[in-house]
């Protein structure tokens, strides 16, 4: 494909009459002026801000922008998600069993608790997982009793 | 590419003095001066392109404000990173690609805000055949016609898109070569040919009631 510019002969006599447009009287004197005035009053180019560095101007990409909302929300949903599934690892050093609570197993220890207690019972309790959900292994010691009531008048 | 010549002083005062050190010098040795703190090199620098980079802004923006801020901040910029001129191009180039970076940032984010404040047209304008002879026709008076006329043009130039407006108004307007443009937009050759091609013909289009 060829661009020739024999086609626009015309356009480019009207594109000449931009070279008239000339700035205010005066405008020009003191530019050179100005600019030295300002480099030494100490303006230089004004720093990036960190997101700009990271190319991460939002208000030139909106696209961008929204992606990064996505992104974020996303990971904080994601981080709320774990943390809730994700069983209490918290151990000190040497601990053979880094899972369970130190010493001796406190569901064995503690009275008034059934023997049937399974080892894995003190492991499986973190603070979003409590002691005393509702476990079908421990046999029905800690199960609520619920008795219907009956509201009918007597007479 | 050879460094264009130094634009004469618009100060008649300051163009019967003599010479200073500092306006004999060439380019380079002005850019090195200004690094190590000369600013009367610097101004020196200032002086030889600020019309041409005034001109260059303002046809893009075809605001005579925004023109004159963005140019002044075109110098401070390339004050500030003089030291990364390599010289692999001339200063006028360099300084050139620092204009056109920041008039394109300045004109995304302006996008839709567009308010024309043109600059008066010079003597000459009135006396080219020409251009008289694409309003002569139109109106009995003249002076209106002009300024409408320069009004569209303006107008048709903000419509291209910032690219091909930049090729327009460097190649037409200014008359850079194609490849001292391809040097400052930092493509081929082959870009830049196709940019303009494409550029007036949406130009004529948009002009066609003034090209007939």
């Amino acid at each position: 494909m060829s661009f020739s510019s024999d086609n626009f002969d015309g356009l480019r006599k009207l594109l000449k009459w931009k070279r008239h447009e000339q700035p205010p009287p005066g405008c020009m004197n003191e530019f050179s002026s100005r600019v030295i005035a300002r480099l030494q009053a100490g303006e230089t180019e004004a720093k990036p801000s960190w997101w700009e560095m990271l190319g991460l101007e939002f208000g030139l990409k909106p696209a961008l922008g929204g992606a990064c909302a996505v992104l974020v929300g996303g990971c904080l949903i994601s981080g709320i998600i774990v943390s809730k599934n994700t069983p209490n690892q918290l151990a000190r050093p040497g601990d053979e069993n880094p899972g369970s609570f130190p010493g001796p197993g406190l569901a064995t220890t503690l009275p008034g608790l059934p023997a049937a207690v399974p080892e894995n019972f003190a492991s499986s309790a973190s603070s979003t997982n409590p002691i005393l959900n509702p476990d079908p292994s421990l046999g029905g010691a800690l199960r609520l009793q619920v008795k219907p009531v009956n509201f009918t008048p007597q007479n | 590419m050879t460094d264009p010549a130094p634009v004469e002083p618009t100060d008649p005062k300051a163009a019967r003095a003599k010479p200073s050190a500092a306006e004999l010098l060439g380019d380079i040795g002005l850019v090195s001066a200004s690094r190590e703190g000369d600013m009367a090199a610097y101004d020196q620098l200032v002086r030889r392109y600020q019309v041409r980079i005034y001109a260059t802004i303002y046809h893009m923006t075809s605001n005579h404000e925004d023109a004159n801020d963005l140019a002044q901040e075109t110098f401070i910029k390339a004050y500030s990173a003089l030291k990364t001129f390599k010289g692999d191009s001339s200063f006028y180039t360099w300084v050139y690609r620092i204009a056109v970076n920041k008039t394109i940032n300045f004109l995304k984010t302006r996008k839709n805000k567009t308010q024309l404040s043109l600059n008066d047209l010079d003597f000459n304008a009135e006396h080219d055949p020409d251009l008289l002879a694409l309003v002569s026709e139109k109106t009995p008076r003249r002076d209106a016609a002009l300024k409408e006329l320069q009004e569209k043009l303006n107008a048709a130039l903000l419509k291209l898109s910032e690219s091909h407006r930049l090729v327009v108004t460097l190649h037409d307007v200014q008359g850079l070569s194609h490849e001292e443009i391809a040097e400052i937009m930092d493509c081929n050759t082959g870009t830049v040919r196709s940019r303009l091609f494409y550029a007036r013909q949406q130009m004529q289009g948009w002009l066609a009631d003034y090209l007939k």
